[in-house]
């Protein structure tokens, strides 16, 4: 019943960085985090929290001026930050496949949807004959719930709807079956009732496959229907990280307590939304302790003058004082 | 200057536009342009320099550039009295080449800056109007442009007649067309952005959304685009002068000068090819500098 | 304000193979001062086709929108710009829904132009409204890619209502915001709908966050109404399958993994949908609910069965993994 406690993906003190004229970005900041074998661990929180960068830096994709400064990623027994960029293309895809948030920015406008599939498949080196090519195309589409792959496979982007084209992009990531998938925000652009049903395809496929899958989002619910394990993401930091049912339903730290109060949940129409007091951080200007402590209703000296560090406390990791007695 | 704490940049911008963001004024940015890019800094100051030497020609104390002299007939640089040369009537080289910059400058700048404006007010109003205003004004134009541009400007010029006021109208021309395509893209592109909307929804005339709105968005590209032609200009501009349709002798204009020089060119190499270093140098740095202009004020508006 | 009988195709771009998409097919609604009307739809719906219709930023092709008891459609175009400030919009992305060269001060004093008035009234007009949204006078000087996303929405606000309109179509205002930041805005919205008296169209492909604000809600589905009531009626009494199905994509905030409660059958839904007839005429099935159903079709609907209140089941076989970290 319990899957292998075995680690697919470990992240290691992983530190991002984007150089620019006001100082210093630090996008990711000493973010650890496990991936288990056959499990989905959901990387939580908003915008400018690190979590794209975060997965990006695992693929090594960093858009420039950006760039990898310290840690170290572990994967299959390699420290992908240490391969050369041949090892590392040839990873991509056939171990560790990414999905993104836009489909349509990601394909090709101008070539049918088969003569893409086709390129993927020749990269890593599946199919030798356009007919071979053709089948597993169509195979793959039928895995990922088309029920046209012959019209789908015709066809240009454009006329194709949006969670057509997110369909294609994971049969896309499946072909070379990767150990490991990292989905970046795969629904956010899609309507509601899609959404529903391509996080039933990943839940569906991630069974099937036997495949890890690192989901990263900004939607508590999305991350509650996924997940196994939830990572909580502020300021370039996990604050909070252990068992989905556990984070989002007993949150520990501050900062996961405030975020889920602000959820316009179905059941509370009267009064007011709970809002999270002050400004959203400014990167370049990180305050020196704990980076929610701006923000946070219990802070105090102890917060100060450095970021607390992650305390295992409840069989879960916390990033906060307040928990010090009991980790 | 922004006091007190620094809000956040756009969403998931702590990677790609962090980087991008501009919040200091244009002075400050573009010290920090030419402290990162030295080619532009080096531009920069040699277009200054000759700016300012060329602006200052009649109190520099130099020779009459149009004083003939058949002893000093082709002096290589270096000689007495002609610290670059003689031309082919002995005239002082370095005068000729400061008083011709005057001119050759004037046609390098002027078209561009009068060519750009008008070209440029076309393109915005017939971007942002679209319909049968922007189709009517962008196939005139695309008239012009089923001709080689130069051969634009000689046919133009030819009909004028020589002289360096009407070399400066038949460069304008052809520029406009050029100019006003630029223009009109940007305008369109900025036209269906949702501030534009916003504008036309709180009542505002046309005519303010189209100065107060769209203009300052839609000029960067326009400008950065200009300065980059200004570089080709002056050499067209000395090209048609080669031919006769500029400048006339024996007023100095580089162009005119190697024309004139050109029978010298094997008895005299270095004098000879002097003033194409001068056009050379010029456009190099315009175009330089365009291109440093352009990576200013493009990411600036990155969306 | 008032639409009757909207209409607006759109034609597919000279060369492309689709012809006309009617976007919006015969929409009638009206809104009252101080009421929200919750505009529900997913994309290509028609949703943000009828909003900008209604402020006549589009042509309708046919219909009547009456604002303020005129006839909008009927007014000439000087007319119509003098009325403009009364009617105004919010548009979902802050960044840019906001002029990037030009600040703060100046984005929101654009939209008093039409009253020409002068500086100093202009001065104490923006404040004014800088002091509505609940931002610092300090903001003025900045631009819009200095603020945060929150802020930059409330100068979009700020800038709608500087113009004082009593009617407001806000067209996703919260969908590109972070979860905190939304729920700053929505309460921003209630309070400035009790203070203002505001007639409100509030568009959203989220229900949860339309539950919050409007009192009414209309759902949309290929450019057609096809449910409309006050807002408990379309929360817990919907009747239209597309309504409850979209009710049915939405998780509640309680649910545990593991639980197999009874979600709707979307694929039952879905093949309900797919049997009605789209041209069915709004009928009233309570007073003030409306939902486009064939006469036989419709019933009462018994509760917790398709409401939002039903968990969501997470995906059956999904091992509990234990947490020993």
């Amino acid at each position: 019943m319990i899957g292998a406690a075995t680690t697919v993906l470990r992240v290691d003190g992983l530190e991002t960085t984007f150089p620019s004229a006001r100082g210093t970005v630090r996008a990711v900041d000493g973010v650890s985090l496990e991936l288990r074998a056959r499990s989905v661990l959901a990387l939580l929180g908003e915008s400018g929290s690190g979590k794209t960068m975060t997965g990006l830096s695992i693929m090594r994709l960093v858009p420039e001026p950006g760039r990898i400064v310290g840690g170290e990623v572990w994967f299959r027994d390699t420290d992908l930050l240490g391969l050369s960029p041949d090892s590392m293309r040839r990873l991509r895809g056939s171990g560790i496949a990414m999905v993104f948030q836009n489909p349509r920015d990601r394909l090709d406008p101008a070539l049918t949807i088969g003569a893409q599939l086709a390129e993927v498949l020749r990269l890593h080196g599946a199919s030798t004959s356009r007919q071979a090519a053709r089948e597993r195309s169509l195979e793959l589409l039928r895995e990922v719930q088309i029920f046209d792959p012959e019209r789908v496979v015709r066809s240009h982007p454009h006329e194709l709807s949006g969670g057509l084209l997110q369909r294609v992009m994971i049969a896309m990531a499946l072909s070379a079956s990767p150990e490991v998938l990292i989905a970046d925000e795969p629904t956010s652009s899609l309507d509601v009732t899609i959404q529903s049903e391509i996080l039933d395809l990943l839940a569906a496929l991630q069974r099937a496959h036997g495949m890890s899958v690192l989901f990263i989002t900004h939607d508590i619910q999305v991350a509650r229907q996924v997940a196994d394990q939830v990572a909580i993401m502020y300021g370039g930091h996990i604050v909070e990280h252990g068992a989905a049912s556990e984070v989002l339903d007993h949150p520990l730290h501050p900062y996961t307590q405030a975020l889920l109060a602000c959820v316009p949940s179905a059941t509370d129409e009267s009064g007011r939304l709970n809002t999270i007091s002050g400004q959203p951080l400014n990167l370049r200007d990180l305050p020196p302790g704990c980076r929610f402590a701006p923000r946070c209703p219990y802070v105090h000296d102890r917060c100060l003058p450095a970021p607390p560090r992650l305390l295992l406390v409840q069989g879960r990791l916390v990033r906060c004082v307040l928990h010090e007695d009991q980790s | 200057m922004i006091a007190g704490p620094q809000a956040a940049p756009a969403p998931e911008a702590a990677g790609a536009g962090a980087a991008g963001w501009r919040t200091a004024g244009w002075p400050t940015e573009l010290r920090r342009l030419f402290a990162r890019d030295r080619m532009a800094a080096a531009s920069v100051a040699f277009l200054g320099l000759l700016v300012l030497v060329t602006l200052a020609a009649p109190v520099l104390g130099l020779q009459d550039p149009l004083a003939i002299a058949p002893l000093d007939r082709l002096a290589p640089p270096g000689s007495p009295h002609h610290l670059l040369g003689a031309d082919e009537q002995g005239r002082d080289m370095l005068s000729r080449l400061v008083w011709g910059g005057r001119t050759s400058l004037l046609t390098g700048i002027l078209p561009v800056a009068v060519g750009g404006v008008i070209g440029g007010l076309l393109g915005l109003v017939a971007g942002y109007s679209g319909g049968v205003i922007r189709g009517a004004t962008m196939r005139t134009l695309d008239v012009f442009f089923t001709f080689p541009a130069v051969l634009l400007a000689i046919a133009i010029a030819a009909v004028l007649g020589p002289g360096v006021r009407n070399l400066i109208v038949a460069l304008t021309v052809v520029l406009v067309p050029a100019v006003a395509r630029v223009a009109e893209n940007a305008a369109v592109a900025v036209r269906s952005r949702d501030y534009v909307e916003a504008a036309r929804a709180s009542g505002a005339g046309n005519l303010s959304i189209i100065f107060q709105q769209v203009l300052p968005n839609a000029a960067p590209p326009v400008i950065a685009y200009c300065f980059t032609l200004i570089g080709p200009v002056i050499v067209v501009a000395a090209g048609l002068s080669f031919l006769g349709l500029g400048e006339e002798p024996p007023y100095p204009e580089w162009g005119l000068m190697l024309n004139r020089l050109l029978p010298s060119l094997f008895a005299a190499p270095v004098t000879s090819a002097l003033p194409g270093v001068p056009i050379l140098l010029t456009a190099f740095a315009f175009d330089l500098l365009g291109n440093a202009l352009r990576d200013l004020l493009d990411p600036r508006l990155a969306e | 304000m008032a639409v009757h009988g909207l209409v607006k195709r759109f034609h597919a771009p000279w060369g492309s193979r689709s012809g006309a998409i009617t976007a919006v097919d015969g929409v009638s609604l009206h809104v009252a001062r101080g009421e929200t009307l919750g505009l529900v739809g997913e994309s290509g719906s028609g949703k943000s086709t009828v909003g900008r219709l209604m402020l006549r930023v589009l042509e309708p092709d046919c219909g009547e929108v009456r604002f303020e008891g005129r006839d909008l459609t009927a007014l000439s175009g000087r007319d119509l710009r003098r009325l403009r400030p009364r009617m105004q919009i919010v548009f979902q992305n802050p960044y840019s829904a906001l002029n990037p060269r030009m600040r703060v001060r100046d984005i929101i004093g654009f939209n008093l132009r039409a009253a020409h008035p002068s500086a100093s009234e202009r001065r104490s007009r923006v404040a004014e409204v800088l002091q509505l949204v609940g931002l610092d006078a300090d903001i003025l000087g900045r631009h819009p890619h200095q603020l945060s996303g929150g802020q930059a929405q409330r100068v979009g606000i700020a800038r709608a209502l500087v113009s004082g309109p009593t009617f407001l179509v806000a067209d996703e205002p919260v969908s590109a915001l972070d979860l905190s930041v939304q729920a700053e805005i929505l309460n921003l919205f209630g309070d400035l709908q009790r203070r203002l008296e505001l007639a409100c169209v509030f568009i959203s492909h989220n229900l949860q966050v339309v539950r919050h604000v409007a009192h009414r809600v209309a759902v949309m589905h290929a450019g057609r109404i096809v449910e409309l009531g006050p807002r408990e009626a379309i929360y817990e009494r919907a009747q239209h399958p597309y309504t409850r199905l979209l009710l049915s994509a939405v998780p509640t905030g309680s649910a545990r993994a593991g639980e197999t409660a009874g979600r709707p059958d979307r694929q039952l839904l879905k093949e309900e949908l797919r049997a009605l007839d789209p041209a069915a005429p709004l009928r009233e099935v309570a007073p003030g609910h409306l939902v486009a159903i064939a006469a036989a079709a419709s019933s009462p609907v018994a509760p917790g069965a398709a409401s939002a209140a039903a968990p969501v089941a997470r995906p059956a076989g999904r091992a509990q993994e234990s947490t020993d970290a």
